[in-house]
């Protein structure tokens, strides 16, 4: 009787101990602001960057556009928002009070805006291959109500090989490509697959509203590698 | 007859059946095409001259003719980014026939193209 008793009761606790090691974490559970009020409308504001790489700036700034706008919002003209930014004085700004965003809405009247920090933009070459890594973070801010709808991080790895087979040829190939590498595609692939990994479904998008149920990657947090 | 019947049955299912297969596999228009503009945007932006632009102004245009065959959308921004680079060359009446165009395709744009336009001294 005793040994029935431990036969039903043993998967009873296994499943129990399962359900506490694994709990689904979806869209909706990490943004129910954003699905209760979804912005229709981004405004990129220039990016913040914290890490050492100049060029990094442009790189985000330039490809984010097509990584938020292909997932369905409608994201100000990069080009013409940063000449208006930059008339007010406005593009170097890094901290967004109510009044600032209040500001934004009246000129562009955006629903949300998108802060970026670039947080590492590291090249690094050893032998015959090269790496670099790229951190970044992103905050939606509602412009109605200054609340947070939305955040992610992304760290991303690319990884730069030589295709000659001579030592040196290879050596050499690594050390010019991680030093003079035109890094755009690899910032664009890297910010659509945050965007395609965290960001749920726009207003524009066929697929909007199916993706309260996709489970998010834990902590807000995506892994990417990259290689060429 | 009815063991006829029940054939025929069965290739109907069965045609059925393959039509859904291959009805998933084919691959669904993307919603939005950007094409290269997004990195002829970054080259445009870091050289600043005749010829990053002009590159620009082409990725532009093929996304707007490849749009128009795929009956879809064009991207965000880029009709506004193509008045942009009609005011660079000074063509006027081109720049505000795409920032009409940017406002009609997109409604949020509103607001921002009626500045453009605005500011441009392009508003009748």
């Amino acid at each position: 009787m005793k040994r029935i008793i431990y036969l039903f009761l043993f998967p009873i606790v296994l499943l129990y101990f399962s359900g506490c090691a694994y709990q689904e974490y979806t869209l909706l559970d990490a943004y129910p602001n954003l699905y209760e009020n979804p912005p229709a409308s981004i405004l990129i504001l220039p990016p913040v960057n914290k890490s050492t790489a100049v060029e990094a700036k442009e790189y985000f700034a330039c490809s984010l556009s097509e990584a938020i706008g292909s997932k369905g919002y409608y994201t100000f003209p990069v080009e013409a928002v940063f000449t208006v930014l930059r008339d007010e004085g406005l593009y170097d700004t890094e901290i967004y009070t109510p009044e600032l965003l209040t500001n934004l809405y009246k000129y562009f009247q955006a629903d949300a805006v998108l802060l970026t920090s670039i947080e590492k933009w590291d090249k690094t070459w050893f032998l015959t291959s090269g790496n670099l890594q790229i951190d970044a973070k992103y905050t939606l801010l509602s412009t109605t109500t200054g609340e947070k709808i939305w955040d992610f991080t992304s760290h991303t790895d690319v990884e730069l090989t030589s295709s000659s087979d001579n030592l040196l040829v290879s050596m050499l190939e690594s050390a010019i490509k991680t030093a003079v590498e035109d890094y755009f595609p690899n910032c664009l692939a890297a910010n659509k697959e945050t965007m395609n990994r965290g960001l749920p479904y726009g207003k524009h998008h066929p697929l909007f509203g199916t993706d309260t149920a996709y489970s998010i990657p834990p902590g807000k947090t995506v892994d990417i590698k990259i290689n060429k | 007859m009815f063991v006829n019947n029940k054939k025929a049955n069965l290739r109907k299912f069965l045609g059925l059946g393959i039509l859904i297969v291959l009805g998933g596999c084919a691959v669904s228009p993307p919603y939005v095409y950007y094409g290269n503009t997004s990195h002829n945007y970054y080259r445009y932006v870091k050289k600043r001259d005749a010829n990053s632009l002009e590159q620009y102004k082409k990725s532009l245009e093929y996304v707007f003719d490849y749009s128009e065959k795929k009956g879809i959308k064009v991207p965000p921004g880029l009709y506004c980014d193509y008045a942009l680079i009609m005011l660079t060359l000074d063509h006027n009446d081109l720049a505000k026939e795409y920032f009409q165009k940017e406002k009609d395709n997109w409604n949020e744009s509103q607001p921002l193209m009626d500045f453009l336009l605005q500011r441009y001294h392009l508003k009748e």
